[in-house]
């Protein structure tokens, strides 16, 4: 990779990040935003309560949340495309998102609002490993797991879920479904450096992981087969590409809920502008990603301030319209 | 023998009890039988129980001996045990006795102590136990063996204490009344406050109180906001939570007449179970308080000498600030006795009962609920009813903004808008700038709440629920906390003597109407109201009952429901009839078929389901509305009613 584009996504990256931390209801400059960074971790800035409490306890650790996330998001549907060949793949398709969304759902149900603290996440957690488990055994003919098989069998479980999800839906009394339709809709306001912490180990890993697969999934656009000719070790590498996305995606959605269009919309754009090659798209898409979902997250902030939107909502009207571009695009091309 | 026959009486229906509720503790037996816990012990053949002399201060001098033991008191509302050792034993002039060991940690008042049994269970996984009764029959204080407790000193104990014989058998009083408080207005309230203020220890507070002639609880309530706060019951758990969160080290006192127990430390394990909370740290101490009898608290200022001691443990913050957290001063871990600032907790079932739960909590809790020299000048209100109570008390200039559920009065909804109740957002709300957040316990997300009280923001919780009870406790709680307390005390007067009106005039009226409330959201399927839902509470308060009871919470209704509900009116709010396009859209609704019969009657949402000070009048109309060929009495016209 040349050092232009990722300069670039960097670029973006860091305008967004500042961005978040400067604009909000309350707008704050720069200045004094850098100030409480300063003083936040130990240098002598003189910066008021206010401030210090907006920019340290509230802005970072969200800008922070929500950068992880559209950023695992992005990489892992980068990955997820490259390794199904098929450009409409996003986390959704292996089942996670379905499996995460039924085990917090389930948590509010069955009181998770109560027990606050890190139980919804943990049960968001629990249903995407659960579902990521269901969806390898599922999938395995012989001992490999042929792409299509894999396919079917995350749209199967995530279909599975969403009908359980539906059962407690209806279950649910009024509370609780305000509760259930502000998590579905997806959220960094929960935000705060416990929460963190709990993601950062997975989100991490997979970060590490999933650009070392690049080369492998170049070589699978040209087929299961070819890849293998070239010495690739196919089996290995789907399983290892599932496992390090599913823990990833998993651990992201649960604690911020199915964020929309990320995981879908940003590789895309990549793949347009940047080429095919995964080497510079999965860590290309891991810096768009965030900064979409940082640049949402503030929009979602200020917007209907001093409400919230969540932000599932700004990322899926930004996603949707791209969407639907990219699909006449494509169309053209096919014809021309 | 004329005790005889009631004596069986009793076991008959003891058994009869435990029977239907096996699992029910001892207490609540007693509580369901109308007896004291010692009434019942005599007839309980389960167990072999041995009475004892009333030689109190005698026993406990040599409790020490058996070891570690576990160590019981409870009331009404909080129930402590604690594991350890009984040592350091003192009585002064034997009627007030002191346990001061660093487990259990004892102040006895031996005057209250009666009875005395040891109970040994014929079933060997049940442990031994020591049990003490004041003179009404209600324990005061258990002892329960455990696995290292030395079971021989334990029987000698048991042998050595016995009462012969010949001892006479128990007569129990019925239990003291208590007094009545004195009205607000005989109460010197400036010697109650300047009393307060040159307080130099928490227990020279006792003394002001009888001084004064007040009840603790009245004491609060008069000493006006600089000094006492009141909180939401709620607000219990949330103190726990934030104990346990910072690992503070907190004192928690469990009283009754003739005991109080402390506990001193961290609390670890805060777990919520149906309407208990419990402190759980299975070691050392458990204790567990029943929220829903916990009926108001209050945060009160610490005597004078304790904030100067304060500001010395205090390492960086100005006198103005009373918040510290823990990381700013370690000290509050290590001096858990010289607790600089004092978070006192009063549960009670109002009016009268007082001593059920007193709370203090170190220096680290003091900023959950700091004091406030000012009333709120600029507050967010998220909350319809709460909403309502604060235009009601006269105190709507000072509202900053409301939630989007906030509809009424009309001046409201030109405020700035912090979203809905349960999707509040931390940055927006700070922006505005308040000095107070005011919600019901249902607001949330919690995660947000607790970004807002970390931001240094007073958040006030208000108890969620559709009750009489709860709209009363709302309106003393809002009136206290915007000093707006005259205001607080027309209106409550006024609500309940316009629910006394309607109660009456609906006493003589025969009808009882069975109807069905239908709610259509966004033009979708009509949802019906079933158990616990506000519009059930309101059919209660109108003499009407819901004819949809099989289920929680508003559903989806059915054509087949609705025909077999047996109902006579399908009640439904404004906004919906028109969502539907009118009541000739409404029926044509293939859920309606079966409803030819059935009047449909429509209210305004806020009115009907708000549970607020316009509560009273929106019954009263309901229960006109239902019964057309009837008289029902009219309330008088309130200025919290008329549109504002």
């Amino acid at each position: 990779m040349t050092m232009r584009p990722a300069f670039v996504a960097s670029a973006w990256l860091l305008a967004a990040c500042l961005a978040a931390l400067s604009l909000g209801p309350s707008r704050i400059p720069l200045g004094d935003v850098a100030a409480a960074l300063l003083h936040g971790i130990g240098l002598d800035f003189s910066v008021d309560d206010r401030t210090l409490a907006i920019v340290a306890s509230l802005r970072l650790p969200r800008m922070l949340l929500a950068a992880t996330v559209g950023g695992m998001l992005a990489l892992a549907g980068a990955t997820l495309q490259g390794l199904f060949r098929n450009p409409l793949a996003d986390p959704g398709v292996l089942g996670i998102t379905g499996g995460a969304t039924l085990g917090a759902v389930a948590a509010i149900f069955f009181g998770a609002s109560a027990m606050g603290g890190a139980v919804l996440p943990l049960a968001g957690f629990a249903g995407a490993l659960a579902a990521a488990f269901a969806v390898d055994r599922l999938a395995r003919v012989d001992g490999r797991i042929p792409v299509a098989s894999l396919l079917l069998s995350g749209i199967a479980l995530e279909s599975l879920s969403r009908a359980l999800t539906g059962v407690l839906i209806y279950a649910s009394d009024d509370r609780q479904l305000r509760d259930i339709t502000l998590w579905l809709l997806g959220s960094y306001a929960g935000a705060s450096w416990d929460r963190l912490m709990l993601i950062a180990p997975f989100a991490l890993l997979s970060a590490c992981a999933l650009p070392f697969f690049a080369r492998g999934l170049d070589a699978l656009m040209l087929g299961e087969r070819e890849a293998g000719h070239l010495g690739i070790p196919v089996e290995t590498l789907k399983r290892l590409a599932v496992i390090v996305a599913a823990l990833g995606v998993g651990a992201v959605v649960s604690v911020a809920g199915p964020v929309g269009f990320v995981g879908l919309v940003v590789p895309h754009l990549v793949r347009l502008t940047h080429g095919p090659g995964h080497r510079r798209l999965i860590p290309l898409a891991a810096a768009y990603g965030a900064a979409l979902s940082v640049a949402a997250d503030t929009l979602a902030r200020i917007l209907v301030a001093p409400a919230e939107l969540p932000v599932g909502l700004v990322t899926a009207a930004i996603g949707a319209p791209f969407f639907a571009f990219l699909i006449r695009r494509e169309k053209r091309r096919l014809a021309a | 023998m004329s005790v005889q026959p009631i004596q069986t009486d009793l076991a008959a229906r003891r058994e009869k009890l435990l029977a239907a509720e096996p699992k029910l503790r001892a207490y609540d037996v007693a509580q369901k039988l109308g007896v004291g816990e010692a009434a019942l012990l005599p007839i309980d053949d389960s167990a072999v129980v041995t009475r004892l002399k009333p030689e109190f201060a005698a026993m406990l001098a040599r409790f020490k001996e058996l070891g570690r033991v576990m160590a019981l008191t409870r009331n009404e509302s909080v129930v402590h045990e604690r594991k350890g050792v009984y040592q350091n034993f003192s009585a002064e002039g034997g009627h007030v006795g002191l346990v001061l060991g660093p487990d259990i940690d004892l102040r006895l008042f031996l005057g209250q102590w009666k009875l005395g049994y040891a109970v040994a269970p014929k079933d060997a996984q049940r442990r031994p136990s020591l049990q003490f009764f004041d003179a009404s029959g209600d324990a005061v204080h258990k002892v329960h063996a455990l696995e290292d407790t030395d079971m021989a000193v334990w029987n000698r104990l048991v042998a050595d204490f016995a009462a012969s014989a010949e001892i006479e058998a128990p007569v129990f009083t019925a239990r003291a009344a208590k007094k009545a408080e004195k009205p607000d207005a005989e109460i010197d309230a400036k010697a109650l406050r300047d009393g307060w203020k040159s307080l130099k220890d928490t227990h020279e507070f006792f003394g002001l109180v009888r001084k004064v002639g007040a009840s603790r609880l009245q004491a609060m309530r008069l000493a006006g906001t600089e000094l006492a706060q009141p909180l939401a019951a709620s607000d219990l758990r949330a103190t726990l939570e934030l104990a346990s969160a910072g690992g503070t080290s907190i004192m928690v006192f469990v009283g009754n007449p003739g005991c109080i127990q402390i506990h001193t430390g961290p609390v670890s394990k805060i777990v919520p179970m149906g309407t208990w909370i419990n402190v759980m740290d299975p070691t050392l101490t458990c204790i567990c308080a029943r929220i829903a009898s916990v009926r108001c608290g209050w945060c009160a200022s610490p005597p004078k000498t304790a904030w100067s001691r304060r500001s010395k443990c205090s390492t960086s913050r100005a006198r103005t600030s009373p918040c510290c957290s823990v990381r700013a001063n370690p000290a509050s871990r290590n001096c858990p006795n010289g607790v600089p600032w004092r978070n006192r907790w009063s549960a009670a079932r109002p009016p009268d009962a007082m001593r059920n739960l007193l709370l203090a909590a170190a220096l680290a809790l003091a900023g959950a609920v700091p004091a406030f020299a000012e009333p709120p000048q600029r507050i967010v209100v998220a909350g319809n009813g709460l909403t309502e109570i604060v235009y009601a008390l006269g105190a709507g200039d000072r509202v900053a903004a409301v939630d989007t559920t906030s509809l009424y009065p009309k001046r409201a909804q030109s405020l700035p808008k912090v979203g809905y109740l349960r999707a509040l957002a931390a940055e927006g709300i700070l922006s505005l700038k308040p000095d107070l957040l005011l919600v019901t316990d249902d607001a949330g997300p919690p995660a947000v709440l607790a970004q807002l009280a970390g931001a240094g923001l007073r958040v006030v919780k208000a108890r969620e629920g559709h009750s009489v009870e709860i709209l009363a406790e709302r309106v003393r709680m809002v009136g206290s906390i915007l000093e707006r307390g005259d205001a607080a005390g027309d209106l409550e007067r006024g609500l309940a003597a316009d629910f006394a009106t309607l109660a009456r005039s609906l006493a003589a009226s025969p009808t009882h109407p069975r109807i069905v409330f239908v709610l259509s959201a966004g033009g979708g399927a009509p949802l019906a109201a079933g158990a616990e839902t506000s519009a059930e509470a309101m059919f209660k308060l109108a003499g009407a009952v819901n004819a949809i009871d099989g289920y929680k919470g508003y559903k989806p209704l059915s054509a087949e429901a609705l025909a077999g509900s047996g109902a006579t009116v399908i009640v439904t709010v404004t906004h919906s009839l028109q969502a539907l396009g009118g009541e000739a859209a409404m029926r044509s609704l293939p859920q309606f078929v079966g409803a030819k019969n059935m009047r449909i009657v429509a209210f305004d949402a806020d009115y009907l389901l708000g549970f607020g000070p316009r509560t009273a009048h929106a019954a009263r109309d309901l229960a006109a509305a239902l019964r057309p060929n009837e008289t029902i009495a009219t309330l008088p016209e309130r200025p919290w009613v008329a549109a504002q």
